[in-house]
């Protein structure tokens, strides 16, 4: 590919930086000797071995956060992105474009609720299944107003205030059985961003399958030793050193991989140390 | 090379005193002796492979495996086959598919997977798609998933052609005929004349009720085999 080439298609850029699945699994296969112990192992098992690797490794070592900017609805829910695994930062965005972490409110319920008739029996349908309420009710009405949140500005200094209960920027709760993020009236009519990280095998439906996955090239030789090690750790005619040093041999890899990523230099530790000298009032 | 292995087995019969031989009946014993070759092929070259890997093998004219495969290579051969009827028909030379020897026209390697793994790889992770094909073997075709692959390329080893000892008849004796359209020799690596004059002694031997030429052609067979694998 010519630079020119490059710059003018959109889709590579960056791409350098990658490794795509299949080649990964061509060059396992490709490298494999007579003698190894997995000199006969079948594709399938590697590829199989490989898509645990990279979900394995990427929300570990690959630091890959991705965002999304969705206006909140009147129903104060969000439905998660298709390839949601787990957030990182939830937070409303501010016209001059910044953003205003939101708070996990653990207290707020999410459970399914079952109907029941005046003598609290519960209640079922013709088929003999429980009746659900609807549960887009169950984040209360006061969980849904702005109350919780604290300002002390406006609220003044209260010293009995059970900080650990306010939220000055919101709060939300991720309804993972219903594919939803629920949050109060403080975000209302205004734009989200969901900061969240996916496991590294999502496609698109409209790509070919398995051609779009991939993984950082610092993370090559940790999804490779992960592979080995996975593919001999139950077999019975391998020595259990070999399994030991498949196993060390991958730790390793894992956490070069990660320094590789994200390394802690001296500008970050500098950076960080700026706000040591910060006046508080 | 055939008519060099006929002479062979014929001057060490001594056929004056053994009895005849027919051209039917040598061309006959040459086919089964070049199949039973070929299939100790595999054998052979697992066997080099397993003492190359154990560090009892050299490089250069010590390489075992290497010349292994060469004996091997003289079979192989490769086809282009579109699907009909929803799966691809196999050549009827086929004697076996090269490992990672069946590719797509994009040259992905279709992998050749146990049937009985099939129902579950399917609905596995790692379930057959265009990146990563598969195929299962059923008679004389082969199927392939997913069902999008039109054609395939496939690299194979073909059976060996039948060798036939042609002649014309001279004063009533077979004269050896090199000219004639149907004359085939052997396709075997020309390191296995004695390997396959030893194998067609046996035969004869057994053909002619002679116990002695069996006894004789067997240690000879056995001391090649000595020495092969030592």
């Amino acid at each position: 590919m010519t630079d020119l080439e490059y710059y003018g298609d959109s889709s590579k850029h960056g791409e350098y930086q990658y490794t795509l699945l299949t080649d990964l699994i061509t060059d396992y296969m490709m490298s494999r000797d007579s003698d190894d112990y997995t000199s006969n192992v079948p594709r399938h098992k590697v590829l199989y071995q490989a898509k645990r690797a990279l979900r394995e490794l990427y929300s570990d070592i690959a630091s890959s956060i991705k965002a999304i900017e969705l206006d909140l609805s009147p129903t104060l829910n969000v439905i998660l992105p298709p390839d949601f695994v787990k957030y990182v930062r939830i937070s409303w965005l501010d016209p001059n474009g910044h953003l205003h972490p939101m708070a996990m409110d653990n207290g707020i319920s999410t459970a399914d609720e079952y109907l029941q008739d005046n003598e609290y029996g519960i209640l079922f349908d013709n088929d003999g299944y429980v009746l659900e309420g609807d549960k887009s009710k169950s984040l209360s009405e006061n969980d849904r107003s702005s109350m919780g949140s604290y300002d002390i500005l406006h609220d003044g200094y209260t010293p009995n205030k059970d900080n650990s209960n306010t939220y000055p920027n919101g709060k939300f709760k991720v309804d993972t059985s219903e594919g939803l993020i629920k949050f109060n009236s403080t975000a209302e009519y205004k734009s989200i961003v969901l900061e969240y990280i996916s496991d590294g095998l999502y496609e698109r439906p409209d790509a070919e399958a398995d051609t779009t996955l991939k993984i950082h090239k610092f993370a090559e030789t940790a999804v490779l030793d992960y592979i080995y090690y996975h593919l001999i750790k139950n077999r019975r005619n391998t020595p259990a050193n070999e399994k030991m040093r498949a196993r060390k041999e991958y730790y390793n890899s894992k956490r070069q991989a990660k320094r590789r990523i994200t390394p802690l230099t001296k500008e970050n530790l500098l950076q960080v140390f700026k706000s040591d000298s910060k006046f508080i009032k | 090379m055939i008519d060099l292995v006929k002479s062979t087995v014929l001057t060490i019969l001594n056929k004056e005193n053994n009895g005849y031989i027919t051209p039917t009946e040598f061309n006959m014993l040459a086919n089964n002796v070049q199949y039973e070759i070929y299939r100790d092929y595999f054998e052979s070259i697992n066997r080099d492979t397993v003492r190359d890997n154990r560090g009892f093998s050299s490089s250069g004219y010590g390489n075992l495996p290497f010349k292994e495969r060469q004996r091997i290579t003289k079979f192989a051969t490769a086809s282009s086959i579109t699907k009909s009827n929803g799966v691809f028909s196999l050549p009827s030379n086929l004697y076996f598919i090269e490992q990672d020897g069946v590719t797509t026209a994009s040259n992905k390697v279709v992998e050749e997977v146990e049937r009985s793994s099939m129902a579950y790889l399917q609905g596995s992770s790692a379930a057959p798609t265009t990146a990563h094909p598969v195929y299962e073997s059923m008679g004389d075709s082969i199927s392939v998933l997913p069902s999008t692959v039109e054609s395939i390329n496939l690299r194979y080893l073909r059976k060996p052609l039948k060798p036939n000892w042609t002649y014309m008849s001279v004063g009533g004796d077979p004269l050896f005929n090199i000219s004639d359209n149907s004359y085939q020799d052997f396709e075997l690596h020309a390191s296995e004349f004695s390997n396959i004059v030893n194998r067609m002694l046996v035969y004869f031997g057994i053909n002619l009720r002679e116990a002695q030429i069996v006894q004789v052609a067997e240690g000879l067979k056995d001391t090649q085999k000595l020495k092969e694998n030592n």
